[in-house]
């Protein structure tokens, strides 16, 4: 295939290829970076929450009756929960991952206020947490029945014992084991007495490993959430009684959000979600009219040129070269398209970054999106190139 | 003139259905993606306050340690609440200004009606009687409270309309009586008032700045301390405090209620700025505040809503990604103007010959290309139409509705690009040499 006669024919009437390319430079830039985000987005609604999710059932309780003995309750609930089939056990909570509802505080190596590199969220919860949320725990142990302390809604009640995700503790003790240190959470001394592999943070907000710095605190809890591990066949049921359940041991109070933890996620995820549908659309928009664009103007080529064709097919030019003709037009400009196109798609990362806070582009994103648009590009050439190729050489000896 | 290019235009579009209804549709998407993503920004920048609320300004204090500047979360460090205990004195100051802090709670409502369960499904504000007047709420029924009820509470209640529905099933009922929670004493409805709901939320943006709900029962604020009600809300702190009970929050640095104060001038505003200089002072040298650079910052209600960055990052960046989306389509469209107009030429020439201007041949493919942005406009609406209720699906939410304002907008637009994409095609056929198509025929 000679390039020459194609490069001098463009260079004669450069306009339409100029928009062609521009076209192309424009989607690549768009692509790779709506592409990189949806990327992002999936990474993020990926994470583990540490949970057993398919198993955990969560509901909110909130107390109106002033004249109730809440602990007494609360435990009296969890008896009966866990004497329900299907249960396997129970505990109120501060806080459950994705939950929205989030208590944070700075967590430092000593009691001065200049040595607390990180905050991290923070769980309440009865001995039970770690097995109804179904955590992993990586090295320490659970917490013992004498650390329990009870906690009010607003109190900042200091525990002498915490467990830490790893995540934390991997940020303050990089080289050592965590079990067994001390930090300092409000000033008040504490000992790690247990690592648990994965804790993700109540509010969606934080990504990296940030986004599981979380402590637990041996809370006694008697509203807020609730949250019970039940048998997976059984989690419709127990989700439709459970409230008439609790209800019928106490109705001084409201019980609602009753909700796997799968729609926990899914309502946490929400706007992710949304945006990754519609970065989806766009992206899939612009590969419609992209390729209508170029077909059109390819036809528009051929319909033009169909004298020329006839002529070459006359002076013995096959069917193939009038194809590779088309389709070696189109490679000529999306290469040079496509190389503009990368650094449009760069500087647009390059303000993505500056002003929303996205990060630094791949190139493996820009380099499938390139054979991406090269395919669309090439396909929409290929239809009208065929026409092309279909133009009989006696249309040369006539007058168009 | 005019009728006759409508009518060529009109007969051209025709001749070459295929490329004409490329151009149209690569018009109609683009117009389509990015009003979608327009509207919803818009929805989203609404200022709905009362006369844009320029004379209600949110009042922010530099309460915070030395060496703190971004404890806050803002862009100046300031944080967006205040405490009870600032609370307390800036709504007591002896200025003739409209004032109220405002902090959201979770009343638990009982109804009056048989089989009706309690439910927690109602927002609760504390807030001071000039509240309703400086945002604006329609009573339908009775007014707010007195004067002396800031100062001396009662147990009185102003509750929306919904809640009268759901607690009374409706009608004038001030005067009557209705329980909170287990609480044996109960309230006396002094007003009812319309339901109040403006997105965003611009009264407390700390609560979410488009909540499902709006707030259905408003308590005076002086009740706060004797209620106990527990804030629902974002409660933050600068130093370490132990709390155990509701009266430590009330004395505590906890900044977790938004204040907001009426000035109607710039001179109100100049003399609320001193006092609040000269009480950020006061406070630092009564050893509360430790901040070495005392100061107030007052900003009204856009300035509140811009400095609380109410539209989301996601949203802008679609916006921008949707414009780009245009261009492309836009593009896309002078390449096919390019080659439509190249099949015309040897009319353009016989047009020419017969003495029409370079001008009129001009203005004969603008009005073209503007008719074909007509139609893709009219198209580009049913997309925006079918957009706006999926992003409404995405996001779970009622704002962003096509209004007319948004019809006229995208109309408009469309116009606007059918005239950047057929500037260039109108203008190649106007100035292109006619004898070369006369002589190729």
């Amino acid at each position: 295939m000679a390039i020459g006669p194609i490069l001098r024919s463009l260079l004669r009437n450069p306009s339409g290829a100029i928009l062609i390319a521009l076209q192309l430079a424009l989607t690549l830039a768009i692509v790779s970076n709506a592409v990189f985000i949806i990327q992002q987005r999936l990474d993020t609604m990926a994470r583990s929450t540490g949970l057993v999710e398919e198993e955990v059932l969560t509901a909110r309780v909130f107390y109106f009756g002033k004249n109730v003995d809440r602990y007494a309750q609360a435990q009296r609930d969890i008896a009966t929960l866990e004497q329900m089939a299907g249960v396997k056990s129970a505990v109120y909570a501060s806080s459950i991952p994705l939950g929205g509802s989030n208590s944070t505080t700075a967590i430092c190596y000593d009691s001065g206020s200049d040595s607390c590199p990180h905050e991290a969220s923070i769980f309440r919860g009865d001995i039970q947490l770690l097995e109804t949320f179904g955590m992993e725990l990586v090295s320490g142990r659970g917490f013992k029945p004498q650390e329990l302390v009870k906690s009010e809604t607003f109190a900042t009640v200091e525990s002498s014992s915490i467990l830490v995700t790893e995540a934390l503790a991997k940020a303050y003790f990089p080289d050592q084991p965590a079990v067994g240190k001390l930090l300092y959470i409000n000033e008040k001394v504490a000992t790690i007495v247990g690592v648990v592999k994965q804790l993700l943070r109540p509010a969606n907000s934080a990504s990296g490993p940030e986004g599981g710095f979380a402590i637990i605190l041996p809370h006694l809890r008697h509203s807020a959430y609730l949250a019970l591990r039940v048998e997976p066949g059984a989690m419709l049921d127990i989700q439709q009684t459970l409230a008439q359940t609790l209800l019928a041991l106490n109705d001084q109070r409201v019980i609602n959000y009753i909700q796997p933890m799968a729609k926990v996620k899914e309502h946490a995820y929400g706007g992710d979600r949304a945006m990754i549908v519609l970065l989806l659309g766009v992206v899939g928009l612009l590969a419609v009219v992209t390729a209508l664009g170029i077909g059109g103007l390819v036809s528009f080529a051929v319909a033009s040129r169909k004298k020329q064709i006839g002529t070459r097919r006359a002076l013995g030019a096959s069917r193939g070269d009038i194809i590779r003709y088309f389709i070696g037009e189109n490679l000529l400009i999306a290469t040079l398209a496509l190389g503009l196109g990368a650094c449009l798609a760069l500087l647009l990362n390059h303000y993505l970054m500056q002003n929303y806070a996205l990060e630094r582009l791949q190139p493996s994103y820009i380099f499938g999106t390139i054979l991406l648009v090269l395919a669309i590009s090439q396909l929409a050439t290929l239809l009208p190139a065929l026409k092309a190729a279909s133009v009989s050489p006696a249309i040369a000896t006539r007058t168009v | 003139m005019l009728s006759y290019y409508i009518k060529l235009g009109w007969r051209h579009i025709w001749q070459m259905p295929l490329l004409s209804s490329l151009i149209i549709l690569a018009f109609a998407l683009g117009i389509g993606v990015s009003m979608t993503m327009i509207s919803y920004y818009q929805a989203m920048a609404k200022n709905p306050a009362p006369g844009g609320g320029s004379n209600l300004y949110a009042v922010q204090l530099a309460a915070y340690g030395d060496d703190m500047e971004s404890w806050g979360g803002t862009a100046d460090g300031l944080p967006r609440q205040v405490t009870y205990m600032d609370a307390e004195n800036l709504r007591k100051a002896e200025l003739p200004f409209a004032s109220t802090p405002i902090y959201q709670f979770m009343p638990i409502m009982k109804s009056q009606r048989p089989g009706v369960g309690p439910s927690g499904d109602f927002r609760g504000r504390f807030v001071q009687r000039d509240f309703f007047s400086m945002f604006g709420l329609q009573f339908l029924h009775g007014g707010p409270w007195g004067k002396a009820i800031d100062l001396e509470p009662e147990r009185q209640i102003v509750i929306s309309r919904a809640l009268n529905e759901w607690v009374f099933g409706g009608g004038n009922n001030v005067d009557k009586t209705l329980q909170i929670g287990e609480d044996p004493s109960p309230f006396t409805v002094v007003g009812i008032v319309d339901n109040w709901h403006p997105q965003p939320a611009y009264y407390d943006l700390t609560t979410g700045s488009f909540p499902r709900k709006g707030p259905e029962v408003f308590l005076p604020y002086a009740l706060n301390p004797v209620l106990e009600e527990f804030p629902m809300g974002n409660i933050s702190g600068w130093q370490n405090a132990i709390l155990q009970s509701y009266q430590d929050l009330l004395k505590s640095e906890f900044v977790w209620q938004v204040f907001w104060v009426q000035l109607n001038n710039d001179d109100e505003v100049a003399r609320y700025r001193a006092y609040l200089k000269a009480y950020v002072q006061q406070q630092r040298q009564l050893g509360r505040f430790a901040n070495p650079n005392p100061r107030g910052e007052l900003r009204n209600v856009s300035e509140w809503l811009d400095y609380n960055q109410v539209i989301s990052r996601d949203n802008q960046v679609m916006v921008g990604l949707s414009f780009l989306f245009l261009l492309v389509c836009l593009v896309n469209t002078i390449g096919l103007l390019l080659a439509k107009f190249l099949r015309k030429m040897n009319e353009v020439g016989v047009r020419r010959a017969l003495g029409a201007s370079r001008r009129q041949i001009f203005s004969q493919y603008l009005v073209e290309v503007l008719l074909m942005g007509a139609l893709g406009g009219l198209l580009g609406l049913l997309f925006t139409y079918l957009g706006l209720g999926l992003v409404r699906t995405l996001y779970k939410t009622q704002i962003a509705q096509l209004d007319l304002s948004l019809v006229a907008m995208t109309l408009l637009l469309s116009l606007i690009a059918a005239c950047g994409a057929g500037l260039l095609p109108a203008l190649r056929a106007a100035n292109s040499n006619p004898a070369v198509f006369l002589k190729a025929q």
